[in-house]
Formats: structure tokens, C-alpha cells, sequence
């Protein structure tokens, strides 16, 4: 063994950074990311400064000409589907990609969600508002906290309306059940192959695979936690399912408007979904679901459940 | 999984991907810059790592599929701010380090050579290693580069990595008092890098 390989032995494989200063890292890049392309020669003169939540609106432009092409293909279903799934897969990414919110290291992500889902039983369904706050830490090993208000309904956790419950890894509600659904880091960052990867792991369930196929994705991206480039992916994912169709200025439940992107179960009587971004950000700012659609889509009939979005950063959480 | 070309190309366009660099190689570049610079240097390193190439991307050769060299070589200029601690962080680094190292060249002199001032001149020698030479000797030791990715982590040829890895090899068998006859070549290069190249 030469002297070389002597040294090469003493090498530390056991060093960890920790997890904060992983997470300040992280958020100084995904800080300069945001910020914007800038030279590595301006850069290196620009002034250090504390990094402070930000939100980027760079493809305002971008998404203006998206809505606009997107009501210019409001036409006929068929031509609107082609056309909304070509439009979403290109535009929606290039918007989202330019808009993130990041929490600095000892912040959280909130994903606050006002829903009004149906609480039915035997005689029918009336509509129930829940509030549910996911404060998401920006270190993956601190405790996440959820503050859910159920409405008319008693949680599930201790029988009262209101709970507060905090857990690593969004695990509220037990060890095999994490809040976000997915590893991010999994999502291919592709929209194809993304697609391909939600269709892969298709095991039955919903009126149809497309249905399925659809509503895993809006079941990750409900979160309101997806990164930029996943979400993205996932976006663009959305618009290849086949009958995807986009309707502008659609009201999420606290009244801020954005783009639908849905699509019509006819194995379902019709039932639309819909997730409803906002197109200045590309950020999933609520989902609908309509019942008794007519073919073209277009004859809404009833509200079956619908939600607003809002993602914030904040210092601390409940 | 998208390769590191791959995210860095399409980082071009949609620069948020990028993180997902970070996500790969942040660990990997703090073990080098902590195990030189120790812990609280190398969180500033591995940050600033990053923030230098992304800014830096585009000049990215996109034919390499691994970036980690690139990303070790960056660290490694980065370090070069830190020539004070790292003298610091090698004083109390190298008497671990001489414990692993000197049994073994013990051994090679084929005599017994008094441990303790053996220790200290192999500190000595692995502190006064030219700048150029300590890093190639430390991208190789503890960045588990190979000399091809060292070329590139460096920008140099080939051949000068293994230059400066003989002269590093020298100084250590000199500091430990081995006079040896063997010869320090490199299937018959002799040693013609430049000493600041």
C-alpha cells in the first residue's frame, strides 16, 4: 500500500451536514434561483445580503399569453382538449418554473386549504367547510404541524372539531401515512416521463385509468407543497391525460379566480374535476368538482366540493 | 433519474431544476470541505459551492454525466479563501491522521522510527504540500476523485494530475525520513509540472 492510498483510507465518510444547514443551503440557492439568471461576474460584486421569502412573477408575460391562447381555444371540446393539453404542457411549465415560494431555514412552507366538501348519510349531502393549515419546516427533520378545523365534523385524532397535531414528516395521522403523499425527489422532472410514471403505477380504481391517472396527480399536487419543478412536471403530466380541457377565470372557494384544468368522467355521469392554478404563478390555488356536465362540458349543474390554495411562508407555525 | 448533464442542461431553461444538484451532491461536497476545513467552513463552502455553479452553468461541459468533480473542483478554489483555517483545521486533523499513516510507513522503512517525530513531520510536510499539489493530493484522498475526474474538477491533462500526485507522494515519503531508490516516475514521464500551474 503506497502512501496515496494511505491517505485515501483516512478519508471521513461518517461527516453529515446538519440538517440546517442543509435546508439554509438549499434555500440560498433556491433564494438565487429566484432572483434570476444573472452573470457570475455581476454576481460576484453583488452586495451579500440575508435571504428573505420572495416570490418571483419573471414570466408575467409568459403567463399573459397563456391566457390568452387559452380562451382562444375555447372553440369546440375536441379542438379545446388538443389544444389546452399542447398549451398546458408548454406554458404552464415555463410559468411555474419561474415562481416558487421558499422558506428561509427556520421557516415554514403553510399550505392553508379552505374546503367545502359534502358531509353526506343516508337522506343526502350538505356542504361542510374545513380549514386545514400544513405548516411544512424548511429542516426535513423537524416536526411539521397540522391545525385542522372540521367543520360540522368531530376529527379524528380526539373527537373534538379543532385539532392541532405535529409529527416528522407530515405523519399525522400515523407512521404509513405521510401528508404528502409522494418522495418529491422521485417525480421525474420530465412531464412525459411523468405521466409515465403516474400511468405505471395505475392498479385499478376510479370509473377509468385516466380518472385514476388524474387523480393521483391532483392528489399530490393538492398539497400546495410541491417544489417548483415537480410541480411542473406533475402540471404537465395533467395535460396528457386524454380529455384534459382548460377553462379560464374559474373562482376558487375564497373568490380568487384562475384557470381550470380538468376533465370530464363520462363513466361518471359526467363529472367534472378540475384544479384551478393561478396563471400568473402556475400555483395550484384551489380544485372543483362539478356533477351533471352535458357532454360538451360546459353546462354546469352542481358544485360538488371546492377549494382555495394559498401557500405562504411564515416564522412559526401553532 | 435524470442525469447531472441532463438537469444542468435543462437548467438552462428551467432554472429551478438545479436544486435538484444540490439535493444530489451537497453531503458529498461538505464531507470534502469539513474534512479540510472542518464542520462550521464547510456549511459556507457547500452553500457557496452551489451558488457558484449555478451562475456558472453554462459553462458546463454537457458531454461530462457526473457534475461532482465540477462541483468538487469549484469547493476547492472556494477553499483557497480559507488558507488560514485549513492551517488550523490540519493541526488538529493530523495527529489522527499520522496514527493511520505512520504504522504503515513505519513499516516501509523497514526500521523503527520514533512515532511522535514522525508524526510531526509528516504534518509539517502535508502542511507545506504547494497549494496546487494539496489539492490534487486532497480531491484524490478525500474527494474520492479519480485522476480523470481530478483533470477535470482542476481543468488540467491527465498527466499533470499525476505529476503533482508523485511530487505530493514524495514530499509525504520524504517527510517520513524513507530515502528509498525507487523511482518516482510514471511509466517513464518524469516530472514536469509546473510548480503554480
Amino acid at each position: 500500500m503506497d502512501e496515496l492510498t494511505l491517505l485515501r483510507n483516512t478519508r471521513d465518510d461518517s461527516r453529515e451536514p446538519s440538517p440546517t444547514a442543509l435546508a439554509a443551503g438549499r434555500a440560498a440557492l433556491l433564494g438565487r434561483i429566484a432572483d434570476g439568471d444573472a452573470p457570475y461576474a455581476t454576481a460576484q460584486h453583488r452586495k451579500k445580503r440575508r435571504w428573505v421569502p420572495r416570490l418571483t412573477w419573471a414570466a408575467a408575460g409568459v403567463a399573459a399569453a397563456m391566457t390568452v391562447v387559452l380562451v382562444a381555444g375555447n372553440v369546440t371540446l375536441s379542438a379545446q382538449s388538443a389544444y389546452a393539453s399542447e398549451v398546458l404542457r408548454t406554458a404552464a411549465t415555463e410559468t411555474i418554473h419561474y415562481a416558487d415560494l421558499v422558506a428561509g431555514s427556520d421557516q415554514y412552507l403553510l399550505s392553508h386549504t379552505h374546503a367545502r366538501w359534502g358531509v353526506c348519510d343516508q337522506t343526502g349531502c350538505v356542504p361542510n367547510d374545513q380549514i386545514l393549515d400544513v405548516y411544512m419546516p424548511a429542516d426535513p427533520e423537524a416536526e411539521w404541524t397540522l391545525y385542522r378545523d372540521w367543520g360540522k365534523m368531530s376529527g379524528v385524532l380526539t373527537g373534538e372539531s379543532i385539532e392541532t397535531s405535529r409529527a416528522i414528516d407530515g405523519r399525522f395521522y400515523g407512521p404509513e401515512s405521510s401528508w404528502v403523499n409522494v418522495v418529491y425527489a422521485e417525480v421525474p422532472l420530465d412531464g412525459a416521463a411523468t405521466y409515465e410514471w403516474i400511468d405505471a403505477q395505475y392498479n385499478g380504481g376510479s370509473a377509468s385509468r385516466d380518472e385514476n391517472n388524474f387523480v393521483r396527480i391532483t392528489d399530490i399536487l393538492r398539497s400546495g407543497l410541491v417544489p417548483a419543478p415537480q410541480r411542473a412536471a406533475l402540471l404537465d403530466a395533467l395535460s396528457r391525460i386524454p380529455g384534459v380541457t382548460a377553462t379560464d377565470n374559474i373562482a376558487n372557494l375564497d373568490g380568487v379566480t384562475g384557470i381550470a384544468i380538468g376533465r370530464n368522467e363520462m363513466l361518471r355521469a359526467g363529472e367534472r374535476q378540475e384544479i384551478i392554478i393561478d396563471p400568473n404563478t402556475g400555483l395550484v390555488i384551489g380544485e372543483r368538482a362539478m356533477s351533471g356536465t352535458t357532454l360538451f362540458g360546459w353546462g354546469l349543474s352542481q358544485e360538488l366540493s371546492l377549494t382555495a390554495i394559498e401557500t405562504t411562508v411564515v416564522d412559526t407555525a401553532p | 433519474m435524470s442525469p447531472d448533464n441532463d438537469v444542468i442542461e435543462r437548467s438552462a431553461r428551467e432554472p429551478a431544476v438545479f436544486a435538484t444538484l444540490y439535493d444530489r451532491h451537497a453531503t458529498s461536497v461538505f464531507r470534502y470541505a469539513a474534512q479540510r476545513l472542518g464542520d462550521t467552513a464547510a456549511d459556507d463552502v457547500m452553500s457557496e459551492t452551489f451558488l457558484v455553479a449555478f451562475e456558472r452553468r453554462a459553462a458546463y461541459d454537457l458531454t461530462v454525466v457526473d457534475a461532482r468533480p465540477w462541483l468538487l473542483g469549484i469547493a476547492t478554489r472556494l477553499m483557497r479563501k480559507h488558507v488560514r483555517l485549513e492551517a488550523t483545521a490540519w493541526k488538529g486533523m493530523t495527529a489522527d491522521l499520522a496514527a493511520q499513516i505512520v504504522p504503515d510507513l513505519i513499516d516501509l522503512a523497514g526500521a523503527r522510527i520514533d512515532a511522535h517525530r514522525l508524526t510531526q513531520r509528516l504534518a509539517k510536510a502535508l502542511r507545506r504540500l504547494p497549494e496546487i499539489d494539496r489539492d490534487t493530493l486532497l480531491l484524490y484522498a478525500w474527494g474520492n476523485l479519480d485522476y480523470a475526474s481530478i483533470a477535470a474538477a482542476m481543468d488540467v491533462p491527465v498527466g499533470t494530475v499525476r505529476s503533482r500526485l508523485n511530487r505530493a507522494r514524495r514530499q509525504l515519503r520524504r517527510a517520513a525520513g524513507i530515502e528509498t531508490l525507487e523511482q518516482e516516475t510514471d511509466h517513464g514521464r518524469t516530472d514536469t509540472a509546473p510548480q503554480h500551474a
